[in-house]
């Protein structure tokens, strides 16, 4: 019985057609197949059936009901989960968080979200699908097999009806794919039905029941796995025979070309390889992601630095700490991420192909740009590269052609060994054939190939000799016309029980994941600096005064902080703030001068501050500029308007009734402090307890990854500017008010105390970390910082130099901390 | 279409600049330090004034920060434009002198007024009152506050501001003659970086870091009012005695609630208005250094001193006359 | 072809200056005046040498907000080495150009070697740079340079014939122009250029492709310190003192030629010629306004809004030509 059924679906993008005529039908209790080459419109159909595009036309029937989701939530909701290719993930946000942000985490009373429950539900989760590992770490820290495995749980936990796997097995090797096959079996006996899309067609063999194949936006067939031949798929998909797959001419092999002892990486990765590899001849490197296969080809490239161990190259030892040195001792390194680590999209695919020789195409740094021209021309046509012209920017072409590209670029160098990392991983079938056979001709002419795959059947077709590496350690050296498939896959397995133990040990204790708190840090600094001033000024710093007339000094560049800290957790930026702060405070005083009660200027102001913030967020998004222009902009537009408004001159004279509302004590504290505080803490609950709050850090950590799970930009992208501008307003009204004048140069600078407040704070200028408390404190310190060289009696003449100098200072250990943190985990 | 819209932002622009242009008559160039603080905008009102009078053209633009490169390049504006005389605060005396001197070179009359440029940059320097008379005033309003023997800090504008840097010395030097018992605590002024937020805070500050503070002098109009709020929060108005320089209208309210009691400040409108006179004078060839006096409008017979004119003798400020003046 | 043209950056650029120029000159009176537009190059030589190495940072997908404070403080060596050290302005000069160089070193050290990103560190060393300028000099300017000194800003080269009369060429033309072109010719048509542009498209990318990133960088924030410290020369010689608040305001100026000039601020794709436009149309625009007697409040109003619309225009030519491929 079918639960989901996609018929005659069309969908075009800006004209261009994606999907023709597309139908899909998936049976409860079935595991369904869905191939096809790259570009064939897998992806798009799986988009338009887990609700993140609408059809153009077609009909999608849930259960035998027509349905139109609105969104991925919605289709989530109704029983339709995905789990993506390469799971694009929120690198600073805990694996707990990654896992249910999704449908929403768990919230109490108020929304607020109720973190312990979201932590167990997570735990839960996991073990559910047999797994254990720390949810609260950051999910950045993890393997890619573990970040699947979450994923898995996480789109099972909604009650899935159906569950859309993209490219499970991408970066897996044998061992988890065998573990993650058990559980799509297990959720099949379930009566989930499963689409399994996959380049890998061994797999789908031997997991599907039945397999919908596509070609240029069309579904050709489907039809059941009963008999159907590897063959029979593959001339289906590419609409023609293709001759072999794995095409290897047998080389002769020849001298030992680089010879690889006792390599240890100096992060812990790998330890004590020892490998050989003679002319004329391929090595795979087997084994899993995660066991140090990557990080060891990228040792011998220089990307990484290596402890102990020597490399020869033809007989003579080379140094390499550095990708140059390595390309000039005659390696190459084709990496397995091609979008991160492989093309310049925006750049020409002439360009891409040159990058690697350059310099050697350049007379004293001059490019000749004929040879450069040739040597593209060369690489595309060697490579057999599907191009329109060589200046086509290389992200218009297809990911096979991409990688032909790539792999034409490091063949230009010439290499004498040539490292490869996942050379066919996400590349069609025909694209996957033509590289082999490149492969087979480099080793032809005499090169050496350094193999690294995850994928046993290119392994064992294409190496002459295996080796596994399993946690770092070289676990056997096989001969694949010998040994048997199962003897090295098993040799690619870790140890689990060590596996597992090592794993507990990384749970960081309560102690330990306290201190990693920036606000620790924070809070220690502050505590050093006082019990400093409190030792040599006893009678003027450790007062409470003194401590209250720091905080109000923090107050106002802390509340505009605030809405910094926003902006910049979302992947923003506005500099444009002191302007507007100018600006509304000379409007909000003008109106209290003309008799507006105070709180009538009070909202005023907020409102006015909202509309300016956000129409500097909304510029950004609709002429998608990035923010820092169109607040560049600002700056001078909105101390321009300011100045008209007020004709050049000040405001001040007040009404008491006006001034009262910031100035002044209440229970002996200034009243401003007050304000701070409840800003600091409004924006604390909602970065940290409300759904919208973790969307803003989501947005900020990644927008491909907050697009899939339905996170719309722009309305995220107006929330935070228009919180901002709020806060902006409010600063604006009690800057006024606290200090009793507007001056035509009201709140100049203030955009700067902002940013390094947020900054100080530990807010991440790139976005998706920060914290209100740790703004507040970032401000607290700048302020208490001028108090302590001015209660010092410090030369006003150094003092922005001292300034600048400690939050360079603070940035920077704080940088040094965060990495070897980063580096233990 | 991208033409087009190239096109029509070009013709905007240029119509708005066509809507400004004017029409010929003799025009003089008044440019403050800055736009957008009272006591320019009263020199405005003074130079205005003596245009009416004397049926010439005032343009009366600045830049928008104390910055003398950006009065440097609407100099140079002003001189395509031939105006007939500049009368110009400037930022710096050296800074902005290759401009005067181009200026000069061109047939421009150039007075300079509030604050000096180079000698050999310009006709006649418009001067308030001398460096040491302002200097004078300031201590002697601080000695009959706080006692010959005060011990007093000055907050300035910013570190690198030449007016308030002159006056420095000269009170200083003022003080070794005059009050030698006098002690300035801090050798180096607290900068407020013409930032009344910055003053406030570091008014309040000093008056921890310095218990036994007496006298405060804010001496530039923005420092003054910053401090003055410093000092009424404190509530210490009767153990440290803040006096500077700064516009009446700033002031009107911390004169009257007692936190500061007499401050010092000339009449910007008047130095306006003379420097206007002045400088139109000097275009028509009626005013040449070295002339003994000067009769200038409204405000009088004023004296010449080589090629300084001088406005007169600083007012001093208190309960009993601020409400006379209105800027 | 003639389309391919069309539809470079640069020719959309310079089409929107000719008509800008055309505009003012047929409208405003007083515009034309080739002694006056002369004048201004002066000027617009202290923007236009910061924002040269500016496109190469901010073509990395940098950003360095410091480059006001370093002229301040290169400034302050040079006057500080000639006025107390009494040496010749030929080795303060250079001194100048070595504190640059050593504060540019900085900057870009720790960006590419501790990771910081630019806009923490520069905003930083903004700070810390400017503050160390007041503090050396004590925040007073010092003066009296001799006039062979100032002549590199404010001498005349050359006279040429114009309209009857002459016009004097003034000398920093001559700077500024040199300093376009090598940066133009190391842009577009060395190896550096090309990795500039790679680093600012994909650093990884960049790393894995054998480029010394971190050295790279370390190059290019170095230089511009030096180029800084070069400009800080120009800047003492233009206004006759050496200003520890010279170059206030320098890095939003030079950011701003940058931009409108279609140089992206997420890295990848630039242009030293695009700059140049953008430091002609800009300026043209300012003097234009000026000359029409547009009052300073508004007028920084209209360079903001022309900021916006120049970069929503880049942006449209940029997705254009993008679709015509």
């Amino acid at each position: 019985m079918s639960v989901l059924q996609l018929a005659n679906i069309r969908k075009s993008f800006g004209g261009a057609p994606a999907l023709r005529c597309a139908n899909l039908d998936v049976r409860a209790g079935e595991v369904h197949g869905l191939v096809g080459e790259n570009g064939a419109g897998k992806s798009t159909l799986i988009n338009i059936a887990t609700g993140l595009f609408r059809p153009d036309s077609g009909s999608i029937e849930l259960n035998g009901f027509n349905v139109s989701f609105a969104s991925t939530r919605h289709a989530a909701h109704s029983g339709i989960s995905v789990v993506h290719q390469e799971s694009d993930l929120f690198a600073q946000l805990s694996l707990a968080e990654n896992m249910l942000l999704g449908r929403g985490l768990l919230r109490g009373p108020a929304g607020l979200i109720q973190w312990g429950r979201v932590y167990s539900e997570a735990e839960r989760l996991i073990r559910e699908v047999g797994e254990s590992f720390d949810v609260r770490a950051p999910a950045g820290g993890l393997s890619v097999a573990r970040r699947m495995m979450a994923e898995i749980a996480a789109a099972v936990s909604e009650q899935a009806r159906v569950l859309f796997l993209d490219e499970p097995t991408a970066s897996l090797t044998q061992n988890e794919i065998k573990n993650l096959f058990g559980q799509i079996r297990r959720l099949k006996a379930d009566g989930v039905g499963i689409v399994y899309v996959s380049h890998r067609l061994e797999e789908v063999l031997e997991l599907c029941d039945r397999v919908t194949v596509m070609r240029d936006g069309e579904t050709v067939e489907t039809v059941s796995t009963q008999g159907l031949t590897m063959d029979r798929m593959v001339s289906s998909m590419v609409g023609r025979e293709v001759s072999s797959l794995y095409e290897k001419t047998p080389a002769s092999r020849g001298e030992v070309c680089l010879r690889v002892q006792g390599a240890t990486a100096a992060d812990g990765t790998f330890t004590d390889i020892s490998v050989d590899v003679h002319r004329g001849e391929i090595v795979g490197i087997y084994g899993f992601v995660g066991a140090g296969r990557s990080e060891f080809a990228q040792t011998l490239f220089g990307l990484r630095p290596m402890k102990h161990g020597s490399v020869e190259i033809d007989g003579t030892a080379v140094e390499l700490s550095s990708p140059r040195q390595a390309v000039r001792a005659g390696l190459a390194y084709l990496p397995e991420d091609r979008l991160v680590q492989g093309v310049f999209r925006g750049h020409s695919l002439r360009s891409n192909a040159s990058v690697a020789v350059l310099r050697r195409l350049s007379n004293f740094g001059w490019i000749r740009a004929a040879a450069e021209t040739k040597l593209a021309r060369q690489v595309v046509s060697d490579m057999n590269v599907r191009a329109g012209s060589i200046e086509q920017p290389i992200g218009t072409l297809s990911g096979g052609n991409q990688q032909k590209v790539v792999f034409g670029r490091w063949q230009s160098t010439k290499p004498k060994v040539l490292l490869l990392d996942e050379p066919t991983r996400g590349v069609d079938v025909g694209a996957k054939a033509e590289i082999h056979k490149l492969m087979s001709g480099m080793v032809e002419q005499g090169a050496a190939i350094l193999m690294i795959s995850s994928e046993l059947p290119e392994v064992l077709a294409m190496s002459d000799r295996v080796i596994t590496i399993s946690e770092g350690r070289k676990t056997g050296e096989f001969n694949p016309r010998v040994d048997s498939k199962d003897t090295i896959a098993a040799a690619a397995v870790p140890r689990a029980t060590v596996r597992r133990a090592a794993e507990s040990e990384k749970r960081p204790g309560r102690l330990a994941r306290w201190l990693s708190f920036r606000e620790v840090g924070l809070l220690g600094f502050i505590v050093f600096l006082a019990a400093v001033m409190t030792w040599f000024k006893p009678a003027e710093f450790a007062t409470v005064q003194n401590f209250l007339d720091v905080l109000s000094t923090a107050a106002l560049p802390a509340i505009v902080a605030q809405g910094a800290t926003l902006i910049i957790c979302a992947g923003g930026i506005d500099i444009s703030v002191g302007s507007m702060i100018g600006l509304v405070s000379a409007v909000a005083t003008g109106a209290a001068v003309q008799g507006a009660p105070p709180v009538l200027c009070l909202g005023l102001g907020m409102l006015l501050g909202t509309v300016f913030s956000l129409l500097n967020g909304g510029t950004a998004l609709l002429a998608r500029i990035h923010p820092i222009i169109v607040t560049l902009a600002g700056i001078s537009i909105y101390r321009g308007l300011m100045r008209i408004a007020t004709g050049g001159k000040e405001i001040m004279e007040l009404p008491a009734a006006y001034r009262a509302l910031a100035d002044g004590d209440l229970f002996g504290v200034p009243k401003i402090c007050y304000y701070v505080i409840v800003v600091t803490a409004l924006v604390h609950l909602f970065l940290r307890y409300t759904l919208s709050g973790r969307r803003v850090l989501a947005l900020g950590n990644s927008e491909s990854a907050a697009r899939l799970i339905g996170l719309s930009k722009a309305r995220l992208t107006l929330l935070v500017f228009g919180v901002s501008g709020a806060l902006v307003g409010l600063a604006a009204v009690l800057q006024a008010g606290y200090y009793g004048k507007v001056q035509a140069n009201t709140g100049e600078g203030m955009e700067l105390k902002a940013i390094a407040a947020a900054v100080t704070g530990g807010t991440n200028i790139l976005g998706g970390r920060g914290s209100a408390l740790g703004t507040l404190l970032g401000a607290f310190i700048v302020a208490l910082l001028y108090n302590a060289l001015v209660l010092a009696q410090a030369s006003s003449y150094w003092q922005s130099s001292f300034v600048g100098a400690l939050i360079l200072a603070a940035v920077i250990v704080d940088m040094l901390i965060q990495r070897t943190r980063g580096a233990r985990t | 279409m991208k033409k087009l819209v190239a096109l029509l932002v070009a013709l905007g622009v240029v119509a708005l600049g066509r809507a400004y242009a004017d029409e010929k008559k003799m025009t003089v160039g008044v440019m403050p330090k800055l736009k957008g603080i009272d006591f320019f905008n009263a020199a405005q009102k003074g130079a205005e004034e003596a245009g009416k009078e004397l049926g010439v053209t005032i343009v009366f633009d600045g830049p928008v920060t104390n910055d003398v490169t950006l009065q440097a390049q609407m100099l140079d504006t002003w001189i395509a434009k031939k105006f007939d005389a500049i009368a110009i605060a400037p930022n710096d005396p050296d800074a902005i002198a290759p401009a005067l001197a181009k200026a000069r070179k061109r047939g421009i009359k150039v007075i300079t007024w509030d604050s000096d440029a180079r000698k050999d940059a310009r006709d006649l320097f418009v001067n308030q009152c001398t460096s040491a008379s302002v200097a004078k005033s300031l201590m002697d309003v601080l000695a009959k506050g706080a006692g010959p023997e005060a011990k007093y800090l000055i907050i300035t504008g910013s570190l690198t501001a030449s007016n308030q840097n002159i006056w420095m010395k000269e009170m200083d030097k003022y003080r070794q003659t005059a009050y030698p018992k006098m002690l300035n605590l801090s050798a180096t002024p607290k900068a407020s970086e013409e930032d009344q937020a910055l003053a406030t805070q570091v008014a309040a500050d000093s008056l921890k870091a310095y218990p036994n503070l007496q006298g405060i002098l804010a001496i530039t109009s923005v420092a003054l009012p910053g401090a003055a709020e410093a000092v009424r929060k404190a509530g210490v108005a009767d153990k440290v005695f803040l006096t500077g320089l700064a516009t009446p209208k700033a002031m009107r309210d911390y004169v009257k609630d007692g936190t500061v009691k007499q401050f010092v400040l000339w009449s910007p409108v008047d130095l306006g208005y003379l420097a206007v006179q002045a400088g139109v004078a000097s275009a028509k060839g009626e005013l040449k250094p070295g002339q003994p006096t000067f009769k200038a409008g409204r405000v009088g017979e004023v004296k010449l001193d080589g090629d300084m004119v001088i406005l007169g003798e600083p007012v001093v400020f208190d309960k009993s006359n601020i409400d006379k003046y209105d800027f | 072809m003639i389309k391919r043209i069309l539809f470079r950056r640069e020719s959309a650029l310079l089409l929107t200056l000719i008509l800008l120029f055309s505009g003012f000159a047929y409208f405003t009176e007083g515009f034309l005046d080739a002694y006056n537009l002369l004048e201004r190059c002066r000027y617009w030589t202290i923007t236009g040498l910061v924002a040269v190495p500016m496109t190469f940072i901010i073509a990395t997908a940098g950003i360095d907000l410091s480059v006001g404070s370093i002229v301040g403080l290169s400034g302050i060596v040079l006057g500080l080495l000639y006025r107390d050290a009494g040496w010749p302005l030929v080795f303060a000069g250079s001194a100048a150009v070595l504190t640059g160089l050593a504060a540019g070193a900085f900057n870009g050290g720790i960006t590419s070697y501790i990771k910081v990103p630019p806009l923490v560190v520069t905003l930083a060393t903004m700070a810390l740079y400017s503050g160390m300028a007041v503090g050396l000099s004590k925040g007073e300017p010092i003066r009296n340079f001799p006039e062979s000194f100032t002549w590199l800003s404010l001498g005349d080269a050359f006279e040429i014939p114009f309209g009857g009369s002459t016009v004097a060429f003034p000398v920093p033309l001559f700077a500024l122009a040199s300093v376009f072109a090598v940066g133009a010719v190391i842009f577009r048509r060395t190896w550096v250029g090309r990795f500039t542009e790679c680093i600012g498209e994909n650093e990884t990318a960049s790393q894995f492709a054998a480029i010394d990133v971190g050295r790279m960088k370390l190059l290019l924030y170095t230089v511009t310190g030096l180029i800084c410290g070069v400009t800080s020369i120009f800047y003492t010689a233009l206004y006759a003192s050496a200003r520890p608040d010279a170059g206030k305001g320098l890095e939003l100026d030079a950011i701003a030629c940058v931009v409108v000039g279609g140089t992206r601020v997420s890295g990848g794709q630039g242009s030293v010629l695009g700059t140049l436009l953008g430091l002609l149309i800009i300026g043209i625009l300012k003097y234009g306004l000026e000359m029409a007697s547009v009052p300073s409040e508004q007028l920084v109003i209209y360079i903001g809004a022309l900021l916006i619309l120049m970069t929503i225009f880049n942006e449209w030519v940029a997705s254009n030509r993008g679709a015509k491929s």
